[in-house]
Protein backbone atom coordinates (compact mmCIF):
# COMPACT_ATOMS: atom_id res chain seq x y z
CA UNK A 1 0.00 0.00 0.00
CA UNK A 2 1.35 3.55 -1.06
CA UNK A 3 1.75 6.37 1.48
CA UNK A 4 -1.10 8.32 0.12
CA UNK A 5 -3.33 5.70 0.70
CA UNK A 6 -2.13 4.79 4.28
CA UNK A 7 -2.47 8.79 5.14
CA UNK A 8 -6.14 8.67 3.73
CA UNK A 9 -7.03 5.96 5.66
CA UNK A 10 -5.35 7.44 8.84
CA UNK A 11 -7.60 10.47 7.96
CA UNK A 12 -10.82 8.27 7.15
CA UNK A 13 -10.05 6.65 10.31
CA UNK A 14 -9.69 10.14 12.74
CA UNK A 15 -12.89 11.13 11.13
CA UNK A 16 -14.86 8.10 11.44
CA UNK A 17 -13.71 7.93 14.95
CA UNK A 18 -14.40 11.46 15.85
CA UNK A 19 -17.75 11.03 14.39
CA UNK A 20 -18.34 8.47 17.24
CA UNK A 21 -16.97 10.41 19.77
CA UNK A 22 -19.58 12.56 19.29
CA UNK A 23 -21.57 9.69 20.36
CA UNK A 24 -19.61 7.99 23.02
CA UNK A 25 -19.07 11.69 24.98
CA UNK A 26 -22.35 11.44 25.60
CA UNK A 27 -22.84 8.32 26.70
CA UNK A 28 -19.97 8.02 28.97
CA UNK A 29 -21.13 11.12 31.02
CA UNK A 30 -24.50 10.01 31.22
CA UNK A 31 -22.97 6.31 32.38
CA UNK A 32 -20.60 8.56 34.77
CA UNK A 33 -22.98 10.99 36.16
CA UNK A 34 -26.38 8.81 36.26
CA UNK A 35 -24.93 4.76 36.11
CA UNK A 36 -27.31 4.42 33.50
CA UNK A 37 -26.07 3.37 30.01
CA UNK A 38 -28.31 5.32 27.71
CA UNK A 39 -29.74 2.40 25.04
CA UNK A 40 -31.54 4.88 23.14
CA UNK A 41 -28.38 6.86 22.39
CA UNK A 42 -27.90 5.51 18.93
CA UNK A 43 -31.92 6.79 18.55
CA UNK A 44 -30.73 10.21 19.11
CA UNK A 45 -28.02 9.92 16.10
CA UNK A 46 -30.71 8.23 13.89
CA UNK A 47 -33.35 10.55 14.36
CA UNK A 48 -30.60 13.69 14.33
CA UNK A 49 -30.35 12.43 10.56
CA UNK A 50 -33.59 12.24 9.60
CA UNK A 51 -34.72 15.34 10.99
CA UNK A 52 -31.75 16.58 9.71
CA UNK A 53 -32.81 15.43 6.15
CA UNK A 54 -36.27 17.53 6.80
CA UNK A 55 -34.88 20.54 7.64
CA UNK A 56 -32.52 20.44 4.46
CA UNK A 57 -35.77 19.66 2.50
CA UNK A 58 -37.47 22.63 3.79
CA UNK A 59 -35.20 25.17 4.56
CA UNK A 60 -31.85 24.21 1.71
CA UNK A 61 -29.54 24.58 4.74
CA UNK A 62 -27.30 21.95 6.12
CA UNK A 63 -26.55 24.25 9.21
CA UNK A 64 -29.86 25.09 10.17
CA UNK A 65 -30.44 21.27 9.67
CA UNK A 66 -27.44 20.80 12.31
CA UNK A 67 -28.53 22.80 14.70
CA UNK A 68 -31.66 22.61 14.06
CA UNK A 69 -31.79 18.69 14.49
CA UNK A 70 -29.21 18.67 17.59
CA UNK A 71 -31.71 20.97 19.72
CA UNK A 72 -34.73 19.22 19.12
CA UNK A 73 -33.30 16.07 20.00
CA UNK A 74 -31.77 17.84 22.95
CA UNK A 75 -35.56 18.38 24.33
CA UNK A 76 -36.71 14.89 23.43
CA UNK A 77 -33.75 14.14 25.66
CA UNK A 78 -35.08 16.43 28.09
CA UNK A 79 -38.43 15.23 27.99
CA UNK A 80 -37.18 11.47 28.31
CA UNK A 81 -35.27 12.44 31.23
CA UNK A 82 -37.27 14.22 33.43
CA UNK A 83 -40.78 12.76 32.42
CA UNK A 84 -39.55 9.30 32.27
CA UNK A 85 -36.19 8.40 33.95
CA UNK A 86 -36.70 10.69 37.43
CA UNK A 87 -39.15 8.93 38.01
CA UNK A 88 -36.93 5.71 38.51
CA UNK A 89 -34.31 7.63 40.14
CA UNK A 90 -31.75 5.40 41.76
CA UNK A 91 -33.18 2.01 40.05
CA UNK A 92 -30.48 2.08 37.72
CA UNK A 93 -31.39 -1.20 35.78
CA UNK A 94 -34.72 -0.56 35.53
CA UNK A 95 -33.68 3.03 33.88
CA UNK A 96 -31.64 0.84 31.18
CA UNK A 97 -34.76 -1.18 30.36
CA UNK A 98 -36.72 1.86 30.16
CA UNK A 99 -33.86 3.41 27.64
CA UNK A 100 -33.89 0.28 25.76
CA UNK A 101 -37.84 0.60 25.15
CA UNK A 102 -37.39 3.89 24.26
CA UNK A 103 -34.87 2.86 21.08
CA UNK A 104 -37.52 0.71 20.25
CA UNK A 105 -40.42 3.22 20.13
CA UNK A 106 -37.93 6.15 17.92
CA UNK A 107 -37.07 2.72 15.85
CA UNK A 108 -40.91 2.33 14.75
CA UNK A 109 -41.38 6.05 14.93
CA UNK A 110 -38.80 6.08 12.31
CA UNK A 111 -39.71 3.47 10.41
CA UNK A 112 -42.92 4.85 10.42
CA UNK A 113 -42.39 8.48 9.50
CA UNK A 114 -39.48 7.72 6.74
CA UNK A 115 -40.24 4.17 5.84
CA UNK A 116 -37.44 1.52 5.28
CA UNK A 117 -35.56 2.68 2.37
CA UNK A 118 -31.97 4.38 3.20
CA UNK A 119 -31.37 7.75 2.87
CA UNK A 120 -28.20 10.02 2.71
CA UNK A 121 -27.94 14.06 3.40
CA UNK A 122 -26.78 16.10 0.83
CA UNK A 123 -23.54 17.67 1.48
CA UNK A 124 -23.42 21.28 1.61
CA UNK A 125 -22.44 22.50 -1.84
CA UNK A 126 -19.12 24.21 -1.16
CA UNK A 127 -18.11 21.25 0.92
CA UNK A 128 -18.63 18.92 -2.25
CA UNK A 129 -15.02 19.08 -3.08
CA UNK A 130 -12.02 17.12 -3.03
CA UNK A 131 -8.33 18.05 -2.00
CA UNK A 132 -5.18 15.98 -3.73
CA UNK A 133 -3.17 14.39 -1.03
CA UNK A 134 0.10 13.22 -2.60
CA UNK A 135 -2.11 12.03 -6.01
CA UNK A 136 -4.89 10.74 -4.22
CA UNK A 137 -7.85 12.58 -3.87
CA UNK A 138 -9.88 13.22 -0.39
CA UNK A 139 -13.30 14.81 0.16
CA UNK A 140 -13.44 18.12 2.18
CA UNK A 141 -16.33 17.26 3.65
CA UNK A 142 -14.19 14.59 5.79
CA UNK A 143 -11.61 17.58 6.59
CA UNK A 144 -14.41 19.80 8.02
CA UNK A 145 -15.63 16.50 9.94
CA UNK A 146 -12.24 16.01 11.36
CA UNK A 147 -12.02 19.96 12.75
CA UNK A 148 -15.35 19.88 13.85
CA UNK A 149 -14.81 16.93 15.87
CA UNK A 150 -12.10 18.05 17.49
CA UNK A 151 -13.31 21.44 17.83
CA UNK A 152 -16.51 19.87 19.58
CA UNK A 153 -13.95 17.82 21.53
CA UNK A 154 -11.97 20.92 22.90
CA UNK A 155 -15.28 22.43 24.17
CA UNK A 156 -16.68 19.84 25.73
CA UNK A 157 -12.91 19.73 27.51
CA UNK A 158 -13.08 22.91 28.53
CA UNK A 159 -16.88 22.95 30.01
CA UNK A 160 -15.61 20.04 32.42
CA UNK A 161 -12.44 20.85 33.28
CA UNK A 162 -12.82 24.85 33.15
CA UNK A 163 -16.23 25.68 34.73
CA UNK A 164 -18.16 25.28 37.74
CA UNK A 165 -20.91 23.28 35.87
CA UNK A 166 -17.61 20.80 34.64
CA UNK A 167 -16.44 20.64 38.16
CA UNK A 168 -20.10 20.03 39.71
CA UNK A 169 -20.41 16.75 36.75
CA UNK A 170 -16.71 15.55 38.33
CA UNK A 171 -17.55 15.65 41.57
CA UNK A 172 -20.90 13.79 40.80
CA UNK A 173 -19.15 11.00 38.82
CA UNK A 174 -16.92 10.15 41.72
CA UNK A 175 -19.92 10.82 44.64
CA UNK A 176 -23.97 12.19 43.58
CA UNK A 177 -24.85 12.00 47.38
CA UNK A 178 -21.98 14.23 48.44
CA UNK A 179 -22.42 16.91 45.87
CA UNK A 180 -26.18 17.08 46.72
CA UNK A 181 -24.83 17.26 50.65
CA UNK A 182 -22.86 20.51 49.20
CA UNK A 183 -26.23 22.06 48.54
CA UNK A 184 -26.41 21.48 44.60
CA UNK A 185 -29.66 19.97 42.88
CA UNK A 186 -27.86 17.07 40.92
CA UNK A 187 -31.01 16.44 39.26
CA UNK A 188 -30.92 19.53 37.22
CA UNK A 189 -27.39 18.17 36.04
CA UNK A 190 -29.03 14.75 35.09
CA UNK A 191 -31.50 16.69 32.98
CA UNK A 192 -28.87 18.70 31.70
CA UNK A 193 -26.23 15.84 30.88
CA UNK A 194 -29.05 13.98 28.97
CA UNK A 195 -29.65 17.35 26.72
CA UNK A 196 -25.69 17.52 26.40
CA UNK A 197 -25.54 13.57 25.20
CA UNK A 198 -28.65 14.02 22.85
CA UNK A 199 -27.50 17.45 21.17
CA UNK A 200 -23.97 16.03 20.38
CA UNK A 201 -25.38 12.53 19.13
CA UNK A 202 -27.79 14.40 16.42
CA UNK A 203 -25.15 16.87 16.03
CA UNK A 204 -23.40 13.24 14.84
CA UNK A 205 -25.83 11.94 12.89
CA UNK A 206 -26.69 14.94 10.70
CA UNK A 207 -22.59 15.43 10.60
CA UNK A 208 -22.28 11.55 9.54
CA UNK A 209 -25.56 11.88 7.43
CA UNK A 210 -23.63 12.90 3.79
CA UNK A 211 -21.57 9.74 4.49
CA UNK A 212 -23.42 7.03 6.38
CA UNK A 213 -27.03 8.43 5.57
CA UNK A 214 -30.09 6.85 7.62
CA UNK A 215 -32.09 3.95 7.68
CA UNK A 216 -34.18 2.20 10.28
CA UNK A 217 -31.26 -0.34 12.07
CA UNK A 218 -28.77 2.54 11.86
CA UNK A 219 -29.81 3.50 15.37
CA UNK A 220 -28.93 0.09 16.91
CA UNK A 221 -25.43 -0.39 14.33
CA UNK A 222 -24.66 3.00 15.38
CA UNK A 223 -24.96 2.07 19.42
CA UNK A 224 -23.18 -0.87 19.28
CA UNK A 225 -20.27 0.96 18.04
CA UNK A 226 -20.44 3.66 20.40
CA UNK A 227 -20.80 0.90 23.44
CA UNK A 228 -17.65 -0.18 21.71
CA UNK A 229 -15.68 2.60 22.34
CA UNK A 230 -17.06 3.04 26.04
CA UNK A 231 -15.45 -0.13 26.77
CA UNK A 232 -12.39 0.10 24.92
CA UNK A 233 -11.76 3.63 26.20
CA UNK A 234 -13.24 3.60 29.97
CA UNK A 235 -16.32 4.71 31.04
CA UNK A 236 -17.32 8.47 33.05
CA UNK A 237 -14.48 10.45 31.76
CA UNK A 238 -14.27 12.45 28.60
CA UNK A 239 -10.38 11.31 27.74
CA UNK A 240 -11.50 7.28 27.90
CA UNK A 241 -14.16 7.72 25.09
CA UNK A 242 -12.21 10.73 22.76
CA UNK A 243 -8.96 7.58 22.48
CA UNK A 244 -11.31 4.71 22.22
CA UNK A 245 -13.61 6.50 19.86
CA UNK A 246 -10.06 7.04 17.49
CA UNK A 247 -9.15 3.41 18.11
CA UNK A 248 -11.79 2.30 17.22
CA UNK A 249 -12.21 4.29 13.80
CA UNK A 250 -8.63 3.18 12.84
CA UNK A 251 -9.10 0.05 14.10
CA UNK A 252 -12.85 -0.40 12.00
CA UNK A 253 -11.03 1.71 8.63
CA UNK A 254 -7.60 -0.30 8.67
CA UNK A 255 -9.72 -3.70 9.56
CA UNK A 256 -11.72 -3.15 6.50
CA UNK A 257 -8.52 -1.82 3.87
CA UNK A 258 -6.18 -4.64 5.19
CA UNK A 259 -8.16 -7.64 6.52
CA UNK A 260 -11.40 -7.06 4.49
CA UNK A 261 -12.64 -10.61 5.08
CA UNK A 262 -12.61 -9.92 9.34
CA UNK A 263 -14.70 -6.79 8.72
CA UNK A 264 -17.64 -7.52 10.56
CA UNK A 265 -15.11 -9.12 13.72
CA UNK A 266 -12.27 -6.48 13.99
CA UNK A 267 -13.58 -4.13 16.69
CA UNK A 268 -15.04 -6.86 18.95
CA UNK A 269 -11.83 -8.93 18.79
CA UNK A 270 -9.82 -5.65 20.15
CA UNK A 271 -13.08 -4.98 22.51
CA UNK A 272 -12.22 -8.72 23.73
CA UNK A 273 -8.43 -8.39 24.24
CA UNK A 274 -9.39 -4.86 26.15
CA UNK A 275 -11.76 -6.11 28.35
CA UNK A 276 -9.56 -9.09 29.35
CA UNK A 277 -6.48 -7.10 30.06
CA UNK A 278 -7.36 -3.81 31.32
CA UNK A 279 -11.96 -4.32 32.12
CA UNK A 280 -12.36 -1.10 33.12
CA UNK A 281 -11.09 0.43 29.87
CA UNK A 282 -8.09 2.03 28.39
CA UNK A 283 -8.96 5.16 30.17
CA UNK A 284 -11.63 4.16 32.83
CA UNK A 285 -13.17 5.94 35.75
CA UNK A 286 -11.27 3.62 38.78
CA UNK A 287 -13.37 1.76 40.55
CA UNK A 288 -13.99 3.68 43.93
CA UNK A 289 -12.18 1.34 46.91
CA UNK B 1 -30.26 26.50 66.24
CA UNK B 2 -31.26 22.50 65.60
CA UNK B 3 -34.21 20.63 67.15
CA UNK B 4 -35.12 16.95 66.32
CA UNK B 5 -38.13 15.75 67.85
CA UNK B 6 -38.72 12.27 68.23
CA UNK B 7 -37.34 11.46 64.79
CA UNK B 8 -37.39 7.97 63.54
CA UNK B 9 -34.93 6.80 60.88
CA UNK B 10 -35.31 3.62 58.96
CA UNK B 11 -32.80 2.06 56.82
CA UNK B 12 -34.60 -0.19 54.19
CA UNK B 13 -36.70 -2.71 57.07
CA UNK B 14 -34.24 -2.07 59.65
CA UNK B 15 -35.07 0.57 62.75
CA UNK B 16 -32.06 2.24 63.18
CA UNK B 17 -33.29 5.88 65.26
CA UNK B 18 -36.18 5.02 67.25
CA UNK B 19 -37.09 8.09 68.66
CA UNK B 20 -34.03 10.56 69.02
CA UNK B 21 -34.80 14.25 70.64
CA UNK B 22 -32.15 16.57 70.68
CA UNK B 23 -31.00 20.43 70.12
CA UNK B 24 -27.87 22.12 69.12
CA UNK B 25 -27.87 25.37 70.57
CA UNK B 26 -25.96 28.68 68.96
CA UNK B 27 -22.57 28.70 68.72
CA UNK B 28 -21.55 25.89 71.03
CA UNK B 29 -20.42 22.54 70.05
CA UNK B 30 -22.78 19.45 70.71
CA UNK B 31 -21.12 16.27 71.00
CA UNK B 32 -23.21 12.90 69.92
CA UNK B 33 -21.27 9.78 71.45
CA UNK B 34 -22.07 6.46 70.78
CA UNK B 35 -20.04 3.32 70.00
CA UNK B 36 -20.22 2.02 66.29
CA UNK B 37 -23.15 1.25 64.30
CA UNK B 38 -25.86 2.60 67.36
CA UNK B 39 -27.13 5.82 65.04
CA UNK B 40 -24.92 8.23 65.22
CA UNK B 41 -23.86 8.88 61.13
CA UNK B 42 -27.64 7.83 60.61
CA UNK B 43 -28.79 10.72 62.86
CA UNK B 44 -26.29 12.64 60.69
CA UNK B 45 -28.18 11.77 57.57
CA UNK B 46 -31.76 12.44 58.85
CA UNK B 47 -30.66 16.41 59.65
CA UNK B 48 -28.81 16.94 56.04
CA UNK B 49 -32.12 15.28 54.27
CA UNK B 50 -29.87 11.98 52.84
CA UNK B 51 -32.17 9.58 55.07
CA UNK B 52 -35.47 11.36 55.73
CA UNK B 53 -36.74 10.70 59.44
CA UNK B 54 -39.97 8.40 58.77
CA UNK B 55 -41.55 10.05 61.69
CA UNK B 56 -40.69 13.10 64.29
CA UNK B 57 -39.81 16.75 63.27
CA UNK B 58 -36.59 18.18 62.61
CA UNK B 59 -36.43 22.08 62.97
CA UNK B 60 -33.37 24.36 61.94
CA UNK B 61 -33.47 28.46 62.86
CA UNK B 62 -37.56 27.47 63.92
CA UNK B 63 -38.09 26.26 60.23
CA UNK B 64 -39.46 22.75 59.94
CA UNK B 65 -37.12 20.58 57.38
CA UNK B 66 -38.23 17.27 57.86
CA UNK B 67 -38.21 15.86 54.25
CA UNK B 68 -36.82 18.19 52.40
CA UNK B 69 -34.77 17.61 49.80
CA UNK B 70 -30.88 16.86 50.85
CA UNK B 71 -29.74 20.10 48.59
CA UNK B 72 -32.35 22.20 49.75
CA UNK B 73 -31.51 21.61 53.38
CA UNK B 74 -27.73 22.43 52.99
CA UNK B 75 -28.76 25.76 51.10
CA UNK B 76 -30.38 27.04 54.17
CA UNK B 77 -27.10 26.51 55.94
CA UNK B 78 -25.97 23.23 57.12
CA UNK B 79 -22.52 22.12 55.77
CA UNK B 80 -21.55 18.12 56.41
CA UNK B 81 -18.20 17.01 57.11
CA UNK B 82 -18.79 13.21 56.18
CA UNK B 83 -17.47 10.25 57.77
CA UNK B 84 -14.33 9.14 55.80
CA UNK B 85 -13.93 12.91 54.16
CA UNK B 86 -15.82 11.49 50.97
CA UNK B 87 -13.66 13.94 49.19
CA UNK B 88 -14.25 14.00 45.34
CA UNK B 89 -11.27 12.29 43.95
CA UNK B 90 -11.03 13.56 40.43
CA UNK B 91 -10.83 16.91 41.67
CA UNK B 92 -8.10 19.01 42.15
CA UNK B 93 -7.78 20.83 45.90
CA UNK B 94 -9.20 24.10 44.53
CA UNK B 95 -11.87 22.50 42.98
CA UNK B 96 -12.68 20.73 45.58
CA UNK B 97 -13.04 24.06 48.16
CA UNK B 98 -15.24 25.99 45.24
CA UNK B 99 -17.61 23.66 43.72
CA UNK B 100 -20.59 24.23 46.60
CA UNK B 101 -19.49 27.81 47.52
CA UNK B 102 -22.38 30.15 48.17
CA UNK B 103 -22.58 33.61 48.95
CA UNK B 104 -21.70 34.56 52.50
CA UNK B 105 -21.50 37.92 54.11
CA UNK B 106 -17.84 38.53 52.41
CA UNK B 107 -19.75 38.39 49.37
CA UNK B 108 -16.91 37.19 47.43
CA UNK B 109 -15.55 33.63 45.96
CA UNK B 110 -12.04 34.59 46.45
CA UNK B 111 -12.54 36.14 50.14
CA UNK B 112 -13.94 32.95 51.11
CA UNK B 113 -11.33 31.30 49.50
CA UNK B 114 -8.42 33.07 51.28
CA UNK B 115 -10.42 32.61 54.36
CA UNK B 116 -9.76 28.64 54.40
CA UNK B 117 -6.45 29.08 53.28
CA UNK B 118 -5.34 31.12 55.99
CA UNK B 119 -7.68 28.69 58.30
CA UNK B 120 -5.42 25.81 56.44
CA UNK B 121 -2.37 27.38 55.50
CA UNK B 122 -1.53 23.57 53.87
CA UNK B 123 -4.82 23.66 51.60
CA UNK B 124 -3.23 26.47 49.66
CA UNK B 125 -0.05 25.07 49.16
CA UNK B 126 -1.75 21.75 47.65
CA UNK B 127 -4.55 24.37 46.25
CA UNK B 128 -3.45 22.21 42.11
CA UNK B 129 -2.92 18.74 43.62
CA UNK B 130 -5.70 15.70 43.34
CA UNK B 131 -7.82 15.71 46.45
CA UNK B 132 -6.90 11.83 46.32
CA UNK B 133 -3.24 12.55 46.97
CA UNK B 134 -3.56 14.15 49.99
CA UNK B 135 -2.70 13.00 53.38
CA UNK B 136 -5.52 11.65 55.96
CA UNK B 137 -5.19 15.13 57.92
CA UNK B 138 -5.39 17.11 54.91
CA UNK B 139 -8.10 15.32 53.46
CA UNK B 140 -9.80 16.04 57.15
CA UNK B 141 -8.83 19.85 56.47
CA UNK B 142 -9.91 19.99 53.04
CA UNK B 143 -13.55 18.11 53.82
CA UNK B 144 -13.57 21.11 56.57
CA UNK B 145 -12.95 23.45 54.11
CA UNK B 146 -14.80 22.39 51.59
CA UNK B 147 -17.93 22.92 54.19
CA UNK B 148 -17.19 26.20 55.55
CA UNK B 149 -16.96 27.24 51.66
CA UNK B 150 -20.87 27.17 51.77
CA UNK B 151 -20.86 29.63 54.37
CA UNK B 152 -22.84 27.41 56.43
CA UNK B 153 -24.40 28.16 60.09
CA UNK B 154 -24.30 24.35 61.08
CA UNK B 155 -21.96 22.29 60.47
CA UNK B 156 -22.08 18.60 60.95
CA UNK B 157 -18.96 16.79 61.45
CA UNK B 158 -18.89 12.43 61.37
CA UNK B 159 -15.88 11.55 63.45
CA UNK B 160 -13.19 13.87 62.04
CA UNK B 161 -10.08 12.69 64.04
CA UNK B 162 -11.22 9.17 62.61
CA UNK B 163 -7.42 7.68 61.63
CA UNK B 164 -5.76 10.92 62.38
CA UNK B 165 -1.62 10.94 63.65
CA UNK B 166 -2.15 12.73 67.43
CA UNK B 167 -0.32 16.00 66.16
CA UNK B 168 -3.20 16.90 63.54
CA UNK B 169 -6.04 15.39 65.88
CA UNK B 170 -4.36 18.61 68.28
CA UNK B 171 -4.28 21.21 65.29
CA UNK B 172 -8.15 20.16 63.84
CA UNK B 173 -9.16 20.01 67.49
CA UNK B 174 -7.89 23.97 67.66
CA UNK B 175 -9.75 25.00 64.51
CA UNK B 176 -12.84 23.26 65.41
CA UNK B 177 -12.48 26.06 68.76
CA UNK B 178 -11.79 28.92 66.43
CA UNK B 179 -15.17 28.22 64.23
CA UNK B 180 -17.26 27.48 67.47
CA UNK B 181 -15.99 31.21 68.57
CA UNK B 182 -16.22 32.81 65.64
CA UNK B 183 -20.26 32.21 65.92
CA UNK B 184 -20.90 28.71 64.03
CA UNK B 185 -23.02 26.02 65.55
CA UNK B 186 -21.21 22.41 65.66
CA UNK B 187 -22.93 18.90 65.93
CA UNK B 188 -19.89 16.51 65.93
CA UNK B 189 -20.37 12.70 66.03
CA UNK B 190 -17.23 10.86 67.86
CA UNK B 191 -16.53 7.18 69.39
CA UNK B 192 -14.05 8.84 71.64
CA UNK B 193 -15.46 10.33 75.22
CA UNK B 194 -11.85 11.51 75.71
CA UNK B 195 -12.31 14.00 72.62
CA UNK B 196 -15.41 14.12 73.28
CA UNK B 197 -14.97 15.72 76.74
CA UNK B 198 -11.72 17.79 75.63
CA UNK B 199 -14.42 19.49 73.35
CA UNK B 200 -17.73 19.70 74.13
CA UNK B 201 -20.38 22.32 75.63
CA UNK B 202 -22.79 20.04 75.87
CA UNK B 203 -22.84 15.48 75.09
CA UNK B 204 -25.71 13.33 74.15
CA UNK B 205 -24.73 9.48 74.54
CA UNK B 206 -26.65 7.23 72.10
CA UNK B 207 -27.56 3.11 72.12
CA UNK B 208 -28.93 1.43 69.63
CA UNK B 209 -30.97 4.03 67.99
CA UNK B 210 -31.84 6.44 71.45
CA UNK B 211 -30.46 9.00 73.37
CA UNK B 212 -29.60 7.61 76.96
CA UNK B 213 -27.84 9.71 78.25
CA UNK B 214 -27.65 14.17 77.85
CA UNK B 215 -25.89 16.64 79.82
CA UNK B 216 -23.02 19.16 80.07
CA UNK B 217 -19.78 17.64 80.39
CA UNK B 218 -19.20 18.69 84.16
CA UNK B 219 -22.32 16.66 84.71
CA UNK B 220 -20.74 13.62 82.49
CA UNK B 221 -17.69 13.32 84.22
CA UNK B 222 -19.44 12.35 87.50
CA UNK B 223 -21.12 9.70 85.99
CA UNK B 224 -19.14 6.75 86.06
CA UNK B 225 -21.53 4.52 84.50
CA UNK B 226 -20.92 6.13 81.34
CA UNK B 227 -17.73 4.72 81.26
CA UNK B 228 -19.02 1.76 81.37
CA UNK B 229 -21.08 2.14 78.75
CA UNK B 230 -18.13 3.83 76.34
CA UNK B 231 -15.58 1.35 77.33
CA UNK B 232 -13.15 1.50 74.07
Amino acid sequence: METSQIIIQILNGISYGLLLFLLAAGLSLIFGLMNVINLAHGSYYMLGAYLGLVIIRHTGSFFLALGGAALLMSLIGIIMESLFLRSLYKRELDQVLLTFGFAYIFMDIARWLWGGTPRSLPKPLFLDNSINILGEAFPIYRLVMIITGLTIALALWILLEKTRTGIIIRAGVNDKEMVTAMGINIKLYFTGIFALGAFLAAFGGVIGGPIIGTYPGLDFEILVLALAVVVVGGLGTLKGPFWGSILIGFIETFGKAFFPNYALVTIYVAMALILIFKPTGLLGKEESS
Amino acid sequence: MLQLDEIHTYYGDSHILQGVTMEVPQSSITTLLGRNGMGKTTTIHSIIGLIPPKKGKIKFKGVDITGLPAYQIAQMGIALVPQGRRIFRSLTVKENLIMGWRRGKEGKLENDLERIYDLFPILKERSQQSGQHLSGGEQQMLAIGRALMTNPELILMDEPFEGLAPTIIKDIHRKIFELKNSGLSILLVEQNIHMALKLADYVYIMNKGRIIYEGTINQLKGVEEIKYLLTF
